[in-house]
């Protein structure tokens, strides 16, 4: 009798281990990948609420719209995920020629970064006239600024 | 005394058979709580990782001037991948859910079936989902939900 109960008592706590080695990974992986998810949420956050921008000028060129605008944030944003939509019409991006003026003055117009303090210039140049009486521009973590086409 | 050794031996397997019944039990709900536990964990993280904004002006909607049609970019600002496909958005336009077959979901730069962080795609909703008859007056509200993340886009038609 008294083996019995040792030996049955020894079972149990063999399969309680084995429930717990399965238990304890499972709980660990998923801990992680929540909280690098929620790392990677309070990161793109921070990121958004230091990212600023200013529509310095929109203009209608006659044939072209030309947009200014100026990085007062203080991340860097990517040129070509810069959108813009005049009078609710989406420009898709492969239409759009952008020039990049850093903090000495230098036009750069093959460059991705726009960095901070740095001007970006839009030009939309479409077949035909333009018309437009409004923009809006939205960056990276959709920050957008809008305004009137002077 | 053969009798006792007998007895002995059956109460001995009995208990072992009692024992490993309810170690297995034990540890197979143990393993399916677990296999939950990590699905759960995965949506709860994808849930976290999406995220939208909407890019179109609500100032000047897109609507087409022929079909009526109203189209709305929105940009994918989180870091999880969407599928461009009317299976991956949900959408209430003024209280009338938008089943699948009302709208049309493409890639706004190209021709791409996901979008990944910081592209765009362009929704056209049929124009017998929105109010108004063009003259800017009656108001609309459009909710788009993806894996959980809602954003709002109100607008005069």
């Amino acid at each position: 009798m008294g083996f019995s109960v040792s030996a049955a008592t020894a079972v149990i706590f063999a399969g309680l281990f084995l429930a717990l080695g399965i238990f304890y990974p499972a709980m660990v992986n998923s801990y992680e990948r929540v909280q690098a998810a929620d790392a990677d949420q309070a990161d793109r956050a921070l990121e958004q609420a230091n990212t600023d921008i200013q529509l310095a000028d929109a203009t209608d060129g006659g044939n072209q719209l030309d947009v200014t605008l100026t990085n007062n944030g203080s991340t860097s944003l990517t040129v070509s995920e810069t959108d813009v939509v005049v009078d609710g019409t989406y420009i898709q991006r492969s239409e759009l020629d952008t020039t990049v003026v850093d903090v000495d003055g230098t036009d750069d117009s093959a460059t991705d970064l726009w960095l901070p303090g740095e001007t970006l210039e839009i030009t939309y140049n479409p077949t035909g006239q333009f018309n437009g009486n409004r923009v809006r521009v939205v960056t990276e973590h959709g920050v957008a600024v809008s305004g009137a086409i002077n | 005394m053969a009798s006792v050794s007998v007895s002995h031996l059956i109460i001995f397997i009995a208990s072992l058979v009692v024992a490993a019944g309810v170690a297995g039990t034990l540890t197979t709900g143990v393993e399916r709580v677990s296999n939950a536990v990590e699905d759960g964990s995965l949506d709860v993280s994808q849930q976290v990782r999406t995220d939208i904004d909407i890019v179109s002006d609500p100032n000047s909607p897109s609507i087409n001037t022929t079909t009526g049609n109203l189209t709305v970019h929105v940009r994918n600002t989180g870091s999880q991948g969407i599928f461009i496909q009317p299976d991956s958005i949900d959408m209430v336009l003024n209280g009338d859910f938008v089943p699948n077959s009302g709208f049309t979901v493409t890639d706004a730069n190209g021709a791409q079936t996901t979008a990944r962080t910081g592209d765009v795609m362009a929704i056209e909703i049929d124009d017998s989902y929105i109010d108004g008859n063009g003259d800017g007056t009656t108001g609309n509200r459009l909710y788009i939900t993806i894996n959980s993340d809602e954003e709002v886009y109100e607008f005069r038609y």
